[in-house]
């Protein structure tokens, strides 16, 4: 409790919660101070789990084979696992756009798609401030659901496909990405595009 | 629908994609790592299993099971969560998804071990043991999860407040502050000033 905060100061709630401080006036204060006791509350508890987390590390030998899991798992699955496809880019508005629309294509954003052999994917960019908005849908027979990752050098993210097989990135930095759409049987993944 | 001719397929089962242990500097969610998982990521996994090896292992050994049966259903969960992976459908809730399924299989063991033992009994002729149903009650998986929310979030902060916080609530017996400050080569005064902050970030991490 200070001129600048009716409440308990965080230091000082922590050392209530040791014990190693017991002050009459935040006492009085906590009976009255909801916000407070609970925040104190919290303390108590999170330093109680830590204190009784006598939880034993599994075996480092055992840690490993669950880890290997993973590359014995593919290998016995054998290459049907997953069908990796590189799909090719096949329009992009900034290089096929007609001359009377560059201005209003570069407003508007940029049209990319990318085609394999079953299915096309139709990738909008737009600018976002400083920053980039990417948005895409997946073009079909029928739309299975999956996972997309961007995949960048220095950021990543992920999105799920929705009912209508569209996904979307918001606030991308600028940079060099790759988009990976994870389908039941098959994993679309896009050359790398610049986004500058 | 528009047939590209350089399509290039490839078949391949065994790419490791990229790293997604953190995304911008923090600890990647669950959700990331399992995401990424299925689309082959090899490090993703590795790190889902570092994540969750003591919560995982815990649960038969807090049921009382020994080193060996806990280690046959650790094994068992992971398998099954690469088996699986694709049928989660609240990656969010793996930590849940992972309790459950140890749960499952202490519970499996336990009683096949009770149905061995019965039989022998019933050769001996000798009274019947009667082994505990339910060895892990709700509280304790609750607290087990708490602890692991709790550590997941502690391997988010600096290392200097993870060291601090390992050495104040973790050890058995915490060192005095003297050894403390000499151990993070700072006053002793600046200790408590220094716990006050690394607590405060860590019920941050906590509560995201």
């Amino acid at each position: 409790m200070n001129i600048f905060s009716p409440h308990i100061p965080f230091s000082e709630l922590t050392e209530l919660a040791e014990q190693t401080k017991t002050s009459p006036d935040a006492m009085a204060h906590l009976a009255a101070c909801s916000e407070c006791s609970s925040q104190l509350q919290l303390i108590r508890q999170t330093i109680g789990l830590m204190r009784s987390d006598t939880a034993e590390d599994a075996p480092a030998q055992l840690i490993q084979q669950a880890k290997s899991v993973f590359r014995r798992k593919v290998v016995e699955h054998g290459p049907s696992l997953l069908q990796v496809i590189v799909a090719s880019l096949t329009f992009d508005s900034l290089t096929n756009a007609p001359a009377f629309g560059l201005r209003s294509q570069t407003n508007a954003g940029r049209q990319l798609i990318y085609s394999t052999e079953t299915a096309d994917i139709d990738v909008r960019v737009s600018p976002e401030n400083d920053e980039w908005q990417i948005a895409g849908q997946l073009l079909g027979e029928d739309c299975p659901g999956g996972d997309v990752e961007l995949e960048g050098d220095d950021f990543s993210a992920f999105a799920e496909l929705n009912e209508l097989c569209e996904f979307s990135f918001g606030s991308v930095p600028s940079g060099a990405y790759k988009i990976s759409i994870r389908l039941p049987d098959q994993l679309i993944q896009t050359p790398r595009l610049e986004l500058e | 629908m528009r047939i590209a001719e350089n399509t290039l397929k490839i078949l391949s089962s065994s790419f490791t994609g990229v790293q997604v242990d953190s995304i911008k500097g923090m600890q990647a969610t669950d959700k990331e790592l399992l995401i990424a998982c299925r689309q082959g990521n090899e490090s993703s996994w590795s790190t889902l299993v570092d994540r969750y090896q003591r919560l995982v292992y815990a649960v038969p050994r807090r049921a009382g099971l020994n080193e060996d049966q806990a280690s046959e259903v650790f094994q068992e969960v992971f398998v099954t969560l690469f088996e699986k992976m694709n049928e989660i459908n609240e990656p969010d809730r793996l930590h849940a998804w992972l309790v459950t399924t140890a749960r499952r299989k202490t519970w499996r063991l336990l009683s096949k071990e009770r149905t061995l033992r019965s039989k022998q009994t019933d050769e001996d002729d000798e009274a019947l043991v009667v082994v505990d149903d339910s060895p892990l009650p709700d509280e304790t998986l609750v607290r087990l999860e708490e602890q692991h929310r709790i550590r997941t979030a502690l391997a988010g902060l600096d290392p200097r407040c993870q060291k601090l916080l390992r050495m104040l609530y973790y050890e058995t017996e915490p060192p005095p502050y003297s050894e403390i400050a000499a151990i993070l080569g700072t006053p002793e005064g600046s200790i408590g000033p220094t716990r006050a902050r690394c607590l405060k970030k860590l019920l941050k991490l906590v509560g995201e």
